[in-house]
């Protein structure tokens, strides 16, 4: 849905991984602008239906963009930049309270 | 007890830079927390960071000129705080009028700031558009892609559509035309009434772009060239966006494949906080959108005299406005704390000037019907996925108003906390009820305004506070 | 509106619903008058435990009517959804009450000695389990090293409260009931052989019987008609997370996951009149015992928070009673609604329509708090 105009320059790029693949992003970029422009959709399931959705407004209202952030579930991928090396999962499991 | 400051801004945008820069100007301690990780608000979103990558020129000279206020915030001696979310706000116990506590979270951490004044400048969020298929991938606002351009030099992925109403939606198109990526097509849902017109497209121009209409009418005739009026939308698709199905007034249907769909319909304010605060708020029936009640020049609130709004979040204005009542803002808070501020002269021009124009545009630019009515298979709650039927269904059980319609239909126990479907519930049960939205009221909007995890808020108290087991 | 209906009930949350609902079932002509939008609403912030391991201490009249409520709750909520399609979501697996510090287990076995003493033939049971028996009775539930015990009630579970108000409403409303929102009662007065409810925009109902059911509206109407009500509100706060897989099988006191997987916390009782908002010093308090007992908690989101006011009678026990110099007006009140719900609409509305009470029933009069200093501050 959303594509790279132009490619960041190395001096202006990060990498990071979305579902173990390695991304390269724009220094100062949201995560889910990374994610999208990446190509990858839909990035979760709605908790109820299980209907696939995506990152919508990127403004912070809408809290379609929850992801997993270095182990965090349910992270708002539009308000969190991107760093170097982070780890980002989509498809968000629910948080578990299970041990082992 | 947390931090301590004279002067809290909520929000780096137009308005509350303006409002700080004045506030420090005037030899207070002025903090400044903001959810993005660099000054500018919306509409000067990432100005550095474009500026840097040699990009100014795509999205005008309005934009440019925010490179000059966001130079002038980052010298102010203000206690600049990014990447930090305001969750709610505490007028201190008893007297109403010495100050507060900000609640916030930054870092992994709640804390509390404490000031005499607190100037709430969180701007606007576009308003929702609820239609079907308006949540399958591919479906953005777009603000969205306005934003994606800004931060990341994202184009949408063609071929796209851009759908709805409102001046942002011809900038939008211009400033994509700009980067190379021009829409497929515009489908414009104003009133056809209302639909675009010369005229139209040139007093946006003129509020918005002045440079582009300088540059000349091409792509604002290119613009109407492509654009058609509809009076419905439909997005298709099953895992992701295929097609949009449009109908005009006459009952034409049409079809266009697509991969991207971009919808905006104006934008209201954003006025969590002050709802939270349980501040008076007044229904604005031309802007179809409610702002809290507040002295329309210093933005002080009429019930908490200790809290101004401005820009945006005390009615949708534009930046102009919003930086020339950020500034009035900012020195009437520090006159009320025995400073002597000087807000430029300019500024009051100019905030009435940006004033002046909102009747005309909100005239021109009615919120559009389409997503005001959705049909009954409509999701109108996106987090907890409740259908406008289902809205209407509870409705008729006779539900008092909308804080009820929240607990028989879980619309608005979600995330977003009814930030995407608070004004739909409203006026699916004001036409139940054959009552005004104004009457009506919004559900209610508590503390925290956004989620924030367990961990965070256990660590807002620094000394341990017992709470009574039954 | 003059139409005569047989009764109306005054006040659409938990307790007015539930009434108005047992009188509509059974087969009564009711109208249900219910408040503003804006109103304080116990019903809609509520913890939603259908519990009853605290309940009576001092009064065993409570305990079993708190358990004859817990009994029949299952069957009164298949009643509901059979009627009207609403899943109350009600289980009843067990309640626990869990202890993170040696002063809450020494607090938790006092209360089992006292109401194990009061309890005539109905044995209160209730065990206090080791952390070893917990962690056997909830598997997979990580519980942070200060959960030391937790007291165990078989009789415990809990409920949907939304989806119950909502059902009671739409089950009151196919029993042919009439429901009248946006009409709060501003006065009663007497009107031939019944009496009329004034609404604060001047409608007038009239009916042969009213029920109080008003929650923080009653002392004012009570007052009116030859009866006092010493209730006071009490706010407590609550936070509810995201959803969760389904882990916690059954209500752990202030800790719960209800049927949709969010988990709720809670929740505080402070004394500050008729103030609900939620305040970032009671959340945190609650957020950092909540960690403290289940540390995966610590990466959860909030997504919402309230405080509402518990309507709470001064020794917790509930009110029921009926006008001596207005026949016919009745009041009812309590702090546990939901786990109520059940006998409020099973048996009340013979004690409302025919005089016929529950065994020992006359000891929910609020005489028993005649001669008692119990007028609290309401602010
Ligand atoms: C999506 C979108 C696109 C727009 N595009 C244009 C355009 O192209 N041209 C144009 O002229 N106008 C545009 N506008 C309108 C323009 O953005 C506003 O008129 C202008 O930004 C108002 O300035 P402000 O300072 O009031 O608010 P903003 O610029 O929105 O600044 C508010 C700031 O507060 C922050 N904030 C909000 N809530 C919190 C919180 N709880 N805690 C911490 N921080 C918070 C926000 O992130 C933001 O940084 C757009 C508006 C929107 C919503
Ligand atoms: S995309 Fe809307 S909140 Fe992130």
């Amino acid at each position: 849905m959303l594509v790279r105009r132009t490619e960041p320059p190395a001096s202006a790029a990060v990498t990071i991984t979305v579902d173990g693949r390695d991304v390269r992003a724009r220094k100062g970029e949201s995560v889910a602008a990374a994610v999208l422009a990446a190509g990858i959709v839909p990035t979760r399931l709605a908790p109820v239906s299980g209907a696939p959705r995506a990152p919508y407004c990127l403004m912070g209202s809408c809290y379609e963009c929850l992801m997993t952030v270095d182990d965090r579930a349910n992270v708002q991928a539009c308000m969190t930049p991107v760093k170097d090396g982070m780890r980002v999962r989509t498809h968000a499991s629910r948080p578990s309270l299970r041990h082992g | 007890m947390g931090e301590r400051a004279d002067i809290v801004v909520i929000g780096a945008g137009p308005a509350g830079m303006a409002a700080a820069i004045q506030a420090a100007a005037a030899g207070l301690a002025v903090a400044v927390l903001d959810d993005q990780p660099t000054p500018g608000g919306q509409i000067w979103r990432n100005v550095e960071g474009a500026a840097e990558r040699g990009d100014l020129k795509l999205f005008g000279k309005d934009y440019r000129r925010g490179l000059a206020s966001v130079k002038r915030f980052r010298l102010a001696r203000v206690d600049y705080q990014p990447g930090a979310r305001v969750v709610g706000v505490e007028p201190d116990a008893d007297a109403r009028d010495t100050g507060g506590d900000v609640l916030f979270v930054r870092k992994g951490q709640a804390a509390r700031l404490s000031c005499k004044r607190l100037i709430v400048a969180t701007g606007a969020y576009e308003r929702p558009t609820p239609f079907p298929g308006w949540t399958l991938p591919g479906v953005m606002t777009l603000g969205a892609a306005q934003i994606a351009l800004k931060t990341s030099d994202l184009v949408p992925e063609r071929p796209f559509v851009i759908a709805g109403q409102g001046p942002l939606l011809l900038l939008l198109a211009a400033q994509l035309e700009a980067a190379g990526a021009p829409p497929d097509a515009v489908l414009d849902l104003s009133d056809p009434g209302l639909a675009l017109t010369a005229g139209k497209s040139a007093a946006m121009a003129a509020l918005l772009a002045p440079d582009y209409l300088a540059k000349g009418a091409y792509w604002l005739g290119r613009l109407r060239a492509t654009a058609r009026n509809v009076v419905q939308i439909r997005a298709l698709g099953a895992e992701r966006l295929r097609q949009v199905e449009w109908r005009t007034a006459a009952g034409a249907v049409g079809r266009i494949d697509v991969r991207t769909l971009l919808v905006h319909d104006g934008v209201i304010p954003n006025a969590q906080l002050t709802r939270a605060m349980r501040a008076p708020h007044l229904y604005d029936m031309a802007a179809d959108a409610w702002r809290p009640a507040a002295d329309r020049l210093t933005g002080q609130l009429d019930d908490m005299p200790w809290v101004h709004v401005a820009g945006d979040c005390a009615g949708v204005a534009g930046w102009a406005a919003a930086e020339a009542l950020g500034e009035s803002a900012g020195a009437a808070a520090a006159t009320a704390l025995g400073r002597t501020a000087t807000p430029g002269r300019w500024s009051r021009t100019r905030a009435s000037r940006a004033r002046a124009l909102r009747p005309f545009l909100d005239r021109i630019y009615r919120p559009a019907r389409a997503f005001q009515r959705p049909d009954d298979a409509t999701l109108v709650c996106r987090c907890e996925e409740v259908t406008a039927g289902a809205v209407r269904a509870a409705a008729a059980l006779g539900a008092q108003g909308p804080n009820q319609l929240k607990a028989f239909t879980r619309a608005g126990m979600g995330p977003c906390q009814g930030r995407m479907c608070s004004q739909t519930v409203a006026a699916i049960l004001a036409d139940a009820q054959g009552r005004g939205p104004g009457d009506v009221g919004l559900m209610r909007v508590r503390l925290p305004i956004s989620p924030l995890t367990v961990g965070e808020l256990a660590g807002l108290n620094e000394t341990e506070i017992k709470l009574p087991l039954s | 509106m003059t139409d005569t209906a047989q009764v109306i009930v005054i006040g659409g949350g938990m307790v007015g619903a539930a009434i108005a609902y047992g009188l509509a079932q059974s087969g009564a002509a009711v109208v249900m008058l219910d408040e503003d939008d804006g109103a304080l609403r116990t019903a809609r912030g509520n913890f939603g435990l259908v519990w009853t391991q605290s309940k009576g201490l001092g009064m065993q009249r409570y305990q079993e009517w708190s358990r004859r409520s817990a009994e029949i709750w299952g069957n009164f909520a298949r009643e509901i959804e059979a009627s009207v399609g609403v899943d109350a979501g009600h289980e009843q697996r067990g309640g626990l009450m869990l202890c993170s510090s040696p002063d809450e287990v020494a607090q938790s076995e006092a209360l089992i000695a006292k109401m194990q003493a009061q309890a005539g033939n109905m044995p209160y049971d209730v065990t206090l389990l080791d952390r070893g028996e917990l962690m056997a009775m909830v598997p997979g539930v990580a519980f942070g090293p200060d959960v030391v015990a937790a007291a165990y009630c078989p009789h415990d579970g809990h409920a949907n409260p939304l989806k119950l108000l909502r059902g009671m409403h739409a089950g009151f409303q196919a029993a042919g009931g009439q429901y009248v929102p946006n009409a709060g009662v501003a006065d009663i007065e007497r009107a031939g052989a019944g009496y009329a409810a004034i609404a604060k925009d001047g409608r007038r109902f009239e009916a042969e019987k009213i029920v109080i059911a008003c929650g923080h509206g009653i002392p004012a109407l009570a007052a009116k008609t030859g009866l006092h009500c010493p209730t006071r509100p009490q706010r407590g706060q609550i936070l509810v997370t995201e959803r969760l897989d389904p882990i916690l099988p059954m209500p752990m006191g202030s800790i719960r996951q209800t049927d949709e997987g969010s988990i709720m916390l809670g929740v505080s009782h402070e004394e500050v009149g008729f103030n609900d908002m939620n305040t970032g010093d009671v959340a945190g308090a609650i957020a950092a015992r909540a960690v403290r007992i289940l540390p995966a908690l610590k990466t959860v989101n909030i997504v919402r928070a309230w405080g509402a006011l518990r309507v709470m009678p001064p020794d917790g026990c509930p009110i029921y009673d009926e006008s001596e110099t207005w026949p016919g007006v009745f009041m009812a009140t309590n702090h546990s609604g939901v786990t109520l719900a059940a006998v409020h609409a099973r048996l009340l509305p013979r004690w409302i329509l025919e005089g016929e009470t529950p065994v020992g029933f006359e000891e929910f009069s609020v005489k028993r708090f005649d001669g008692t200093p119990h007028a609290r501050p309401s602010h």
